[in-house]
């Protein structure tokens, strides 16, 4: 399946916002790729949260123990990528994995002024220092797929 | 029985117009009709015309122009009541065919005095020759906000008719079309106002019987051609003798708020083509209230037939000031037919006007002195719901009066609050009584569960939840209603409408209402972490998950717990629920 930069735009726009469990991931995926496969929608998902966490937006915890998953971004996606069993649903991801916000950023978007109930793409249109901190080359894209 | 009278005054509109529009000589509605049969739509070119060419050519067709100027011409006096004219400087070009990507000029046609009709003229420029039809729509029985029931008509300028369509509930059930033309024929005016009487008398059934071939009226044969169900063409193999503007396809018609000085919008009646039967439905609109509003004689005669004291006969007419209650006194009469105008109806309309009239529930409603007081109203209206309600009301009233125990728990605030809802809540059901709609426990209870989520306290929100009845949570197509009732609570969060915020809430009433959305639950499966977080999954059957967890990574301010829906049939999305204080 061929993905495009401006999908994988968008869902970093939106899983910066809609992030806390996997299934948050891949329900976002299949909006903009209804047809893609389970294996695509894991694909891509990784590809999302790895971006991600390479900007340093988002970090991830174990659910149980909440200890981070991870000092690098690969260590964190190789570790996603083998408790992502084939066939795991939402049932299973609420228990698996869980991602947060990390708190520079909270904070920084406290300081723009952000209220936290604002719509967020709305919120991203209307700040180009946020759409320049989200945005994603197709280098950034080619960086994590070498990750996996 | 005033339905008689509604119906004489509705079929008298609708002859009137139709035999205004039968006024025109043979020859053209001969040679109209050969053209219009002759022609091979999908070759058409078709051009917005200019109005100024449109007036130009409705001047030149003495017809209709007679019609609109000579008044003393018609027969009828009827003209005078009815009053109607062109409205030229309403025109504008509006899509009239999605599907086959045509555009008309569109100038609509008011009536001061019958809303049941509506009128506008079509115009084309149809491979450079200018084409102008006038389109009626003719209401007739119940009226509906939702569907078109009545006919509609295809004239050309001259009144000569083109085709009529039947549609109920916006399904077309029928339609009647010219199909062959005697150009020797024998025509008298007295002829046209028969078949224009018979088709609006006894609709095109009676048309059809009453024309057969023996009596050759006009000289044209108008064959009847049923909709089949899964005969999308709608023309019942007709030989092409539609309008020159297709209507079996997607057929957009402007609202037309007329009247002189009346304003345009993009509302729209819109006929699709979709799924079997070709069918006519409205937008969400106020679309229907201003085309069919009833007038005030007949308003004045049903408040009589009622027994309607002059304070309620008058706010009954008042309600034509209201674009929410505009199409009641139709609604009533409707409630009345269906029951036989009995005494106990026309008891109910009464009580129900009561009720509707009752400017008391506002914030400022006065308390009463007791518990006991309002115990008592409640039960009166619970009792009313019981008496003329359906099984949702029965239901409903069951659930108010389950929380009368709980009186002696709760503030006299509290219970005001909640005896307002009551009252509140009874003025809806009443309403969408009369409009015959059938509105489920899981939506009439909503505004009781946001009562409780948001605005009371534990003592009233507990009960407020925990009541509801099982039906409402039962697996299956109920819980899917209750669960889509829910989903509506509270307001949008930052990552869109599928999660919604709810204020003022609290870890109880989010853990009373996940219990009593999973009654009846296939299983539930309980965590309870060592550092405080607990997450509960209730199975709902068919993949769908009722999720309750009492923590968030999303950074929202303020959680208390959240409730996860997991419902793939309903949504692609889960839609979350976050209690919020």
């Amino acid at each position: 399946m061929k993905i495009i930069i401006e999908d994988i735009q968008g869902l970093v726009n939106i899983c910066s916002c809609e992030f806390e469990f996997i299934y948050h991931f891949t329900q976002n995926v299949k909006e903009f790729y209804p047809k893609a496969s389970e294996q695509e929608v894991k694909s891509i998902s990784l590809i999302v949260m790895g971006l991600l966490l390479e900007k340093k937006l988002l970090q991830v915890y174990d659910f149980y123990s909440q200890e981070l998953l991870g000092s690098t971004t690969e260590d964190s996606l190789g570790t996603i990528d083998n408790l992502w069993f084939e066939g795991a649903s939402y049932i299973d991801f609420i228990s698996l994995v869980n991602f947060t916000l990390q708190e520079w950023f909270v904070n920084l978007l406290k300081e723009k002024g952000y209220n936290f109930q604002d719509n967020w793409l709305e919120y991203i249109s209307e700040n180009l220092w946020l759409q320049d901190l989200l945005r994603i080359s197709q280098a950034d894209i080619q960086k994590v797929e070498a990750m996996l | 029985m005033k339905q008689f009278y509604v119906l004489n005054r509705v079929i008298l509109a609708i002859i009137f117009t139709l035999v205004l529009f039968s006024c025109q000589e043979e020859q053209e509605f001969i040679t109209i009709t050969e053209e219009i049969i002759n022609d091979d739509s999908s070759s058409k070119q078709f051009k917005v015309p200019s109005l100024l060419d449109v007036q130009s050519n409705f001047m030149s067709e003495a017809s209709y122009y007679q019609i609109f100027t000579n008044k003393q011409n018609d027969k009828s006096n009827m003209n005078d009541m009815l009053g109607f004219g062109v409205d030229w400087e309403l025109s504008f070009p509006t899509q009239f065919d999605s599907e086959q990507n045509i555009d008309i000029l569109y100038t609509p046609i008011h009536f001061n005095s019958s809303k049941r009709l509506k009128s506008f003229i079509a115009s084309a420029t149809i491979n450079d020759t200018l084409v102008s039809q006038i389109v009626t729509l003719a209401y007739v029985g119940q009226p509906s906000l939702e569907y078109f029931n009545g006919y509609i008509f295809f004239h050309d300028l001259t009144g000569a008719f083109i085709t009529g369509s039947y549609y109920e509930s916006g399904n077309k059930i029928k339609t009647a079309y010219v199909v062959k033309t005697k150009s020797n024929s024998t025509n008298k005016n007295s002829c046209i106002e028969d078949q224009w009487y018979y088709l609006a008398t006894y609709g095109i059934d009676g048309y059809e019987e009453f024309f057969s071939d023996d009596r050759e009226c006009l000289g044209s044969t108008t064959v009847v051609a049923e909709i089949a169900m899964g005969d999308g063409d709608g023309s019942g193999g007709g030989s092409g003798s539609d309008s020159d503007f297709p209507t079996s396809s997607d057929m957009y018609i402007p609202v037309y708020s007329g009247g002189g000085g009346g304003s345009t919008s993009s509302d729209n009646l819109n006929t699709s083509n979709s799924g079997n039967a070709e069918s006519v439905s409205t937008l969400e609109s106020a679309y229907w209230q201003e085309t069919i509003a009833p007038n005030e004689a007949m308003i004045t005669t049903l408040a009589s037939e009622i027994n309607l004291n002059a304070t309620q006969t008058q706010w009954l007419q008042n309600t034509q000031n209201s674009t929410e209650l505009q199409m009641l006194p139709y609604q009533i009469i409707n409630f009345l037919d269906k029951n036989l105008w009995s005494n106990e109806a026309k008891n109910f309309a009464q009580e129900a006007i009561g009720v509707l009239m009752d400017d008391s529930l506002t914030n400022s409603m006065s308390s009463l002195s007791s518990k006991m007081d309002y115990e008592a109203r409640i039960k009166t209206i619970t009792n009313r719901l019981r008496n003329y309600g359906d099984l949702e009301d029965k239901l409903m009233a069951d659930y108010i009066d389950s929380l009368l125990p709980e009186f002696e728990n709760l503030n006299m605030g509290e219970v005001h609050d909640l005896y307002k809802l009551v009252v509140w809540q009874q003025k809806n059901l009443i309403r969408k009584y009369f409009q015959a709609v059938l509105i489920p426990i899981a939506e009439a209870s909503l505004p009781f569960i946001e009562l409780a989520l948001t605005d009371a306290s534990l003592g009233l929100a507990i009960p407020l939840i925990s009541r509801l009845p099982l039906t409402m949570v039962l697996r299956g197509l109920r819980l899917e209603k209750t669960i889509r009732s829910i989903a509506k609570l509270g307001k949008a969060g930052r990552a869109g409408s599928h999660i919604r915020i709810i204020p003022n809430s609290s870890y109880t009433k989010a853990i009373t209402l996940f219990n009593k959305l999973t009654q009846n639950a296939i299983n539930i499966t309980r965590k309870a972490l060592p550092d405080g977080r607990v997450i509960y999954v209730a199975d709902m059957g068919e993949g769908n998950f009722i999720t309750f967890r009492n923590f968030d990574y999303s950074s929202t301010v303020g959680l208390q717990a959240n409730i996860d829906l997991k419902f793939p049939k309903i949504w692609s999305k889960n839609r979350e629920l976050k209690f919020v204080e």
